[in-house]
């Protein structure tokens, strides 16, 4: 054993850490060395020291001081319990995050079922079969416009035609006559 | 929780508790079902030894005294978090090393001079021991509060080992458990804490 050694293993030999023939090496190291014998003496001198410091007790109310804080902490508890307003059973700040992450949740829920972006398309297609269809809408109402725009001017032209039509009946006398 | 039945009237135990022979392991077991008398019984057992483990660690009694309450809250919220796979000693321990280590936190976020960070001349402990011989209540004293200033000295680490090992006299496996680090280490630190403060007191021997 060299002094590193034994220096390292002052502690278990104090505490009567050390098996057998540990221990048997470490007394014939310190048999042959009178400082590593001063210095094991020295450690256990202040330990002896360190053990007989003063302890520190609690409070002579530690107990009724405690007892007041748990009672303190009971009614608290079951005012919170009481007295908040619940949506679900979630105070309103965490029925909110709840809301959040569930809404998170459906968005994930949805990309892991449509991965490719299949809705997307789907609903782009949608959009602009949508749009072709007013489009057109449009257009065959406006043709409908024009068409009886048109049918009414025919229908004023041959009204005003039929009232300028002059009655020649009386006047038109046969050559027979 | 049974905290609605919670009752004064448990106060009546605090005197009584040579009745019971129960383990440690026994009675929060009892406690866990429901009888709050065991929980005043491990409150007992473990006031004065959790004090003066914080007070170690703080070094302000009033301090001390506030975080064994918390811890003693604590184990009565968080009663069913205990499981017998570990000791129960080892788990109040662990318990009040981390109110205290949070409570350090908090102190150097507040940047406040404490007992602890005072030198060790302007350190003064209370010292409550009122002996006859004058000379020897100032020698002791002097004693004292130089072996106070050497733990706090320490690194965390090493502080939190030899307070566990020679203050409160837990097993080195007990400390492996409530440090949550392994044997050997927890040998080495012991070792050269203890090896820094034959160093640091060699003119008291």
């Amino acid at each position: 054993m060299n002094r590193y050694q034994f220096e390292d293993l002052i502690s278990e030999y104090i505490d009567n850490q050390l098996p057998l023939q540990k221990r048997k090496e470490f007394e014939l190291y310190l048999n042959g060395n009178p400082d590593a014998k001063a210095k094991i003496q020295s450690v256990q001198s202040i330990l002896y020291k360190i053990k007989r410091l003063p302890k520190k007790k609690a409070n002579l109310r530690f107990n009724e001081k405690l007892m007041d804080r748990l009672k303190l902490d009971s009614s608290h508890n079951k005012r919170r319990l009481d007295g908040g307003k619940l949506f679900f059973g979630f105070t309103p700040i965490n029925a909110t995050l709840m809301a959040g992450l569930l809404v998170a949740f459906i968005i994930i829920i949805v990309n892991i079922v449509n991965p490719s972006g299949e809705l997307e398309i789907m609903q782009k297609q949608f959009y602009t079969n949508e749009t072709a269809y007013k489009k057109q809408n449009t257009e065959n109402l406006k043709l409908e416009n024009v068409n009886d725009t048109l049918n009414n001017i025919v229908h004023s032209k041959i009204d005003s035609i039929k009232k300028n039509k002059k009655d020649y009946s009386e006047k038109i006398k046969f050559v027979n006559d | 929780m049974k905290q609605n039945s919670f009752n004064l009237s448990m106060m009546s135990l605090d005197k009584q508790t040579s009745q019971f022979i129960y383990t440690d392991e026994e009675l929060i077991g009892l406690f866990q079902s429901g009888d709050e008398n065991a929980y005043i019984e491990l409150v007992n057992r473990y006031k004065d030894r959790l004090t003066n483990f914080v007070f170690q660690f703080l070094g302000d009694i009033e301090q001390a005294q506030d975080v064994v309450q918390e811890t003693m809250i604590k184990l009565y919220q968080k009663k069913h978090y205990y499981r017998e796979i570990a000791k129960f000693s080892t788990w109040i321990y662990t318990i009040a090393r981390n109110l205290a280590n949070t409570e350090l936190r908090n102190r150097k976020r507040k940047k406040t001079v404490y007992l602890s960070q005072m030198s060790r001349k302007e350190q003064d402990y209370e010292i409550t021991a009122v002996q006859p011989n004058v000379d020897q209540d100032v020698e002791n004293e002097f004693i004292r509060k130089r072996i106070y200033a050497s733990i706090h000295k320490l690194d965390e680490h090493f502080k939190t080992v030899i307070i566990l090992r020679d203050l409160e006299e837990l097993s080195y496996e007990d400390i492996s458990d409530i440090v949550g680090v392994p044997l050997g280490t927890v040998k080495s630190r012991i070792n050269r804490a203890r090896l820094q403060l034959q160093a640091d007191l060699q003119d008291l021997i």
